[in-house]
């Protein structure tokens, strides 16, 4: 996941930007001419100590290595964001400065495996803290491996299937978009961000309130 | 809402939120799209229960075993529907040991119906009749998304655990002469009645209802000389009886709970008990404490007896030590505190008076001599000796069985040593014992077998 966030960060204009200001900074304080890729070597000197300090540490550690792994693919995500909020409050930058690289697809299915990375972190991050208050109970160390397998094997399905349903709406949605368009292009604009959010929202109620009612 | 959902699914919920609100403020469809991750993670997880109904059925109802032997307790787990963890956690009373296994077993339940078959081996250092009943269970949701649920499934294991018996063979060889009377075949004045009719006699407690002779009965009503029922006494066919008297007071506790005299005492009462209903004796017992008699079971013969006698045995507990306060031993007479009820064994046995007169029984006081009940222990045995006077100059017929409460309590050589010095300061008591009649026999089951006591006195 460092990798792709990297990767992500790495095709994002706002590298480009930070390293031509790094080279810069660099030939203003010590006068030489610094290549491209060493400014990426700079970078990963930077981030890499601090990631293994975070992967070293506890848990809790874990949040802010997935803020940063975020906070370097977030500029890939924005650029595909449909209001331009920089430009509405007339700021001098938009967010044509994080152009990427990176396809549609692409930005989608890293965003994916960052969101279900993390859901898994922490599903496993629950499964340890029972196991080992389990163990503490005095539950057996075989018992607990089965267990353990099972849960993480479970976990491990669920959210597989959870990226694959999310990422093969993306592919639909936008086909069934083309379909309907014809009708849609009719419906103003106000009705349809009204409907779509009733439309989120109903099962959304729908749900939580069946749960609620549930018997355990 | 907060009860039945558990935090980590709230945690997921807000996630989806954040994504969503995201998305709709900066019109992203990439973070609309991953807010659907954690949404489809919840609602999928959600609709997948945990466990919900356990059947559990333990492959024993009863078991029974000698102290301190292993027993092995096993059950079937049956869950049927669910996925998740299953914890089962099987009570043990208190003095019981696991050995082997483990009596808290979690268990993954997978989509299929599933069955376990759960066993362990447990220890028991102590007689008594134990119940294991409950068998605890929790069903964990596999993403802990729900809330555990919890419950118990009634299943009741009744565990019986007694002394090893102690089989006493006769003596076989010239060198080996008892002290103690081991009579092969008992002839005595009392024994199973015949058809020969004796006499009509006043009713004593302990007769049965069947030998009431009713007419003799509403006659002597009517004459006004008894209104005591009248029954109907056969010819015996000479029965030696035998009675047990178990000390149960605060003397027999002298270390730890499950290795103290008492426990010995009773070992021995029913080996006793055991021994002379083999030999067609009539036992009878009576256990005594500083309350006064706890138990009495009058002398009959046969394997029901013994029975009676194992189940009235494995429930008793010793009295527990009386604590004297400061403010207690300054308000009351120091004499009378000593003194505590120096009389309790001879009550006991005027309680048994109607069976020892004419039986001229074989007595067997199982106690342990001390300062303190020696008096009461004279005094029991002059009142049995009552009973015995035509006996005087032949074989003691009361047997004081003394266990050695301290050498039972003493940890290493040093302690094995000052419980013989105490004994040996113990020695006039024991000379006052048999002066009033008795014969005393001294146990260290740690020693000696009860065996080898009393063929060899």
């Amino acid at each position: 996941m460092v990798g792709i966030s990297f990767y992500s960060f790495l095709k994002n204009k706002v590298y480009h930007l930070t390293s031509s200001a790094l080279q810069q900074i660099l030939f203003t304080l010590l006068p030489l001419e610094v290549h491209r890729e060493l400014t990426l070597a700079l970078l990963i000197a930077v981030i890499a100590p601090l990631l293994h300090l975070y992967s070293k540490g506890r848990e809790k550690h874990m949040d802010g290595i997935y803020a940063i792994l975020w906070l370097m693919h977030l500029p890939s995500v924005l650029y595909y964001s449909g209001l331009d909020w920089l430009e509405a409050i007339s700021a001098q930058l938009n967010f044509q400065v994080f152009e990427t690289e990176l396809s549609f697809g692409n930005t989608l299915l890293i965003g994916a495996i960052l969101v279900g990375g993390r859901i898994l972190l922490f599903l496993t991050s629950n499964i340890r803290k029972t196991l080992e208050e389990l163990q503490k109970r005095g539950a057996d160390e075989d018992d607990l491996m089965k267990v353990s397998s099972g849960m993480t094997f479970f976990a491990l399905t669920i959210v597989t299937f959870s990226i694959s349903m999310a990422l093969l709406m993306s592919y639909i949605i936008p086909m069934i978009k083309a379909l309907l368009n014809p009708f849609t292009g009719m419906v103003p604009y106000t009705y349809a961000v009204v409907g779509t959010a009733s439309l989120i929202a109903i099962p959304v109620i729908a749900i939580l309130y069946l749960y609620s009612r549930a018997r355990f | 809402m907060t009860n039945l959902l558990s935090k980590a699914s709230s945690k997921l919920f807000s996630a989806f939120l954040t994504l969503l609100l995201a998305g709709a403020f900066l019109g992203n469809q990439i973070l609309i799209y991953l807010s659907l991750i954690p949404l489809l993670t919840v609602a999928l997880a959600l609709n997948v229960n945990q466990p919900s109904k356990i059947i559990v059925k333990r492959t024993e109802k009863e078991l029974s075993l000698y102290a301190g032997d292993d027993a092995k307790i096993s059950f079937r787990v049956e869950i049927p529907d669910g996925v998740g963890i299953v914890t089962l956690a099987d009570m043990l009373p208190s003095y019981f040991n696991l050995v082997d296994g483990n009596n808290f077993r979690v268990l993954w339940k997978g989509f299929r119906k599933q069955s376990f078959e759960v066993s362990y081996r447990i220890n028991c250092v102590k007689r008594g009749v134990y119940e294991i009943s409950k068998i605890n269970w929790e069903s964990i949701h596999p993403l802990l998304l729900k809330q555990t649920k919890k419950g118990s499934e009634e299943e009741t294991l009744r565990l019986f655990v007694r002394h090893r018996p102690i089989f006493i063979k006769r003596a076989k060889f010239i060198r080996t002469v008892s002290k103690m009377p081991l009579p092969s075949e008992s002839q005595a004045k009392m024994g199973i009645a015949t058809t020969d009719f004796r006499e009509i006699r006043d009713y004593v407690p302990g007769d049965p209802y069947r030998s009431i002779n009713w007419k003799a009965t509403a006659k002597s009503a009517q004459s006004l000389k008894s209104w005591l029922p009248k029954v109907n006494e056969f010819e015996k066919e000479g029965k030696k009886v035998v009675w047990v008297f178990l000390d149960k007071s605060a003397n027999m506790v002298l270390g730890p709970e499950t290795k103290n005299p008492f426990e010995y005492a009773v070992q021995a009462a029913t080996a006793l008990a055991r021994f002379y209903l083999e030999r067609d004796c009539k036992v009878g017992l009576c256990i005594y404490g500083f309350a006064g008699v706890e138990a009495m079971i009058f002398p009959d013969v046969g394997s029901r007896q013994y029975y009676k006698i194992f189940m009235e045995l494995i429930f008793q507990e010793p009295e527990s030590i009386k604590v004297v306060s400061r403010n207690e031993v300054a308000g009351a007479d120091f004499k009378e505190l000593q003194e505590e009820k120096p009389t309790y064994l001879r009550s006991a046995v005027m309680r048994c008076r109607g069976h020892l007169m004419g039986a001229n029984p074989l007595s067997i006081i199982v106690t342990s001599i001390s300062k303190k009940n020696v008096e009461a222990i004279i005094e029991g045995i002059k009142e049995i000796r009552k009973y015995t006077s035509g006996m005087r100059f032949k074989a003691s017929q009361v047997v004081v069985i003394h266990l050695m409460g301290n050498h039972i309590a003493a940890r290493d050589d040093y302690e094995e040593i000052a419980a013989d010095i105490l004994d040996l300061k113990n020695r006039q008591l024991f000379e006052k014992v048999r002066r009033a009649g008795a014969q005393v026999l001294f146990w260290n089951p740690l020693r000696h077998s009860f065996e080898k006591l009393l063929l060899t006195g």
